[in-house]
Order: structure tokens, then sequence, then C-alpha cells
């Protein structure tokens, strides 16, 4: 039985690892932490 | 429209090529012809451009045939293997005195030009990263999927290398109401294109959607659903830069949020009249028919409107 329950937190962190890197992403893409503005203007000579 | 307007015929008549006719005809700058493909085949009589919003595989020999009846060609074709046969359709370009302009749609096209936009901003380009998501009718939904399952090359520290489908998978945000999407390497070909028109990029990576339906993962689904955000017709293209400026590192993001189709005509319809207007080289790309600068200026007239990311990139 104690091993089961090892083998079930072992899973569930195993688990909660790969969501955090899943979400992390690897490079190249913004993040959240700013905003989007539209291009106009000088943006745009 | 004037008497003697020039003619464009639409080959395709998908939800791209339909939006396209819509929006060549409300210009009243030219004169429109929805053509199929027998009617392509029998060379189209008085039609200065053709624009192929046909499906991929068939788009090189519908070109050769439209140079053959002495029209320009704008293809939509995305694959990589159709856009690097159309490339090769240079010399027979150059002979009947034509141009063929590959790349006119929202991935390639739209991608490309914000992509040589951004890098305009730096002394030197580092790497390149350009994705996509969104589809327009079922034949492009197709398409996509397919895309997203076939092996490609990425030009990779100076040299292509041979890339694994869906391979490289990574959350692309997008700006609202898209948001985050899970994007892969797929049979894309703004790597090509983006190698053409700047050789001395070390790196330059595409990306795909990996489910075509844009919606790729049920925490953003269950949001659309509640707030009235993607829809299954949203789509949008992303283009990151990173380079040097007086020797500072930073990074250039640009984005374009619109429904695939909208997005799409939208280029099409710009560049097939900058080409009436100005002509094109034998083989070439949209900046090559126009600076990037006038054709984002032409599309937020068009109400398709790009977007920078300020914050942390």
């Amino acid at each position: 039985m104690r091993a089961f329950r090892r083998a079930v937190v072992a899973m569930g962190l195993a688990a909660l690892g790969g969501v955090v890197l899943r979400f992390r992403g690897s490079s190249g893409s913004p993040t959240q932490v700013g905003t989007w503005r539209e291009l106009t203007g000088d943006d745009l000579r | 429209m004037t008497a003697g307007a020039p003619r464009v015929g639409v080959v395709g008549t998908g939800m791209v090529g339909s939006a396209l006719i819509r929006r060549l005809v409300a210009s009243h700058a030219v004169t429109v012809t929805a053509l199929s493909s027998d009617d392509l085949a029998d060379g189209p009589e008085g039609v200065d451009v053709v624009v192929l919003c046909t499906p991929d595989g068939g788009q090189t020999d519908e070109a050769r045939v439209a140079l053959a009846a002495g029209c320009h060609v704008v293809s939509l074709a995305d694959s990589l293997a159709t856009v690097s046969s159309l490339l090769g359709l240079e010399d027979y370009a150059a002979e009947v005195g034509r141009s063929v302009v590959v790349g006119a749609a929202a991935s390639p096209g739209l991608t490309t030009t914000l992509a040589v936009h951004a890098s305009a901003l730096f002394d030197e380009v580092d790497e390149i990263s350009v994705a996509a998501s969104g589809v327009a009718g079922p034949a492009c939904a197709e398409r996509r999927a397919r895309a997203s399952r076939t092996d490609s090359q990425e030009w990779r520290d100076g040299r292509w290398s041979d890339v694994v489908a869906r391979s490289g998978s990574e959350l692309v945000w997008f700006p609202d109401p898209v948001g985050a999407v899970d994007c892969g390497r797929g049979d894309l070909s703004e790597g090509i294109l983006l190698h053409r028109l700047l050789r001395e990029v070390p790196t330059i990576s595409v990306r795909v959607a990996r489910d075509a339906s844009v919606v790729a993962r049920p925490r953003v689904r269950r949001r659309s659903r509640s707030d009235g955000g993607p829809t299954p017709e949203a789509g949008g293209v992303l283009a990151s830069v990173t380079g040097r400026v007086d020797g500072a590192s930073s990074t250039v993001v640009y984005a374009c949020v619109a429904p695939a189709a909208v997005s799409s005509s939208a280029l099409a319809a710009v560049v097939t009249r900058r080409l009436l207007d100005g002509g094109a080289p034998p083989v070439a790309t949209v900046v090559d028919v126009a600076r990037p600068v006038e054709l984002l200026r032409d599309l937020a007239a068009m109400g398709v409107r790009s977007l920078v990311f300020e914050g942390v990139a």
C-alpha cells in the first residue's frame, strides 16, 4: 500500500512538473508581461 | 470602374478567393473574373493578373499556364515544396516578361512582411521566429493540418537542417482574442522566403498551430465560449525578431490578428493592385512588390491592423 501511495505521489509530481514546463514555453515568444499596441505613425515610416 | 481597367482573374472561390473577389470589386479599380481551372487551362483572354487561391499542390502548373497566357501570377500557396517550385519559375517568367509573386497570404505573406519590417530596426539580426495560427475554409484547414504533420527544413546556424513535424513545441502568445496557441514546426515556407530576403540572418524558425482549428488548448476553448473570445475563425500571425542595435541585444515582436480569410484576401488584393501599378521582378515576394510599410499601411486602411508588443519579450 505504501508503494502504491508513493507511486501516486510521484506521478502527481511528474504531472505537475510537466504542466509547469509546458506552460513556461521555451523561447522566441513574448510573455504576457506587457501590452500590444497598434502600429501607427512613426512605426509605418 | 473605368473602361480599359486592368483585368484580374481569381482561380479558386473558397473563403479566401471569394473574399478577394469582393475586395477587388469594391475597389472599383479593376475588372474581376472568377476563373475555373478549365478556364485557366483554355488560356484566359485579356486577363492581366491571375491570382491563385486554389489548393497548394496544383499551383505550380497553374502558374506556368497563366504565364504562358501572358498573365502575371499572384500565389497564395504556403507549402515549402510548392513555394520552392514557384520560385523555380524565375527563368520562364523572365522569358515571357511576366512576374510570379509568391506568398501573398497571411502565412506566408503577412508573416514575412512583419518580419522584414521588424528586421529593419536592427543593425544586425540574430534570429527570426514566425508563427501562424488560424484557417480559412475547409481546404485551408486540411492543408494546415497536413502542414503540422509534415517534416520540413529550418535555416539554423547558417545552414538548412531537417526538422521533424510538430517538434519544437512552444506556446505562442498572440494578441487577444487569439491568446496562447500551442505551435510546433511544420511544412510552411517562411523560412525559404525570409532567407531569400535576409540572407545574413543565421537562424529562421517557423511554427504553425498544432491544432489547425487554432483554438488548440482546452483552457482557451473554454474561455472562448464564456466570454466571446476566440472563435474557430480567429487567427493570427506573429514575427519575433532578435538582434542588436548599437551593440545592445533586444527583441521586437509584431503580430496581426484577423480571420485568415480576411488577412489573406486583404494582402492578396493589396499586392495585386501594387503589382499592376508598379510591376515586380520575374519572381518576387510581397515585399519585392512594395515596401513593408506600404503594405502595412494599405492593410491598415482595409481594417487589417498590425500590432507591436511592448513589454518583456
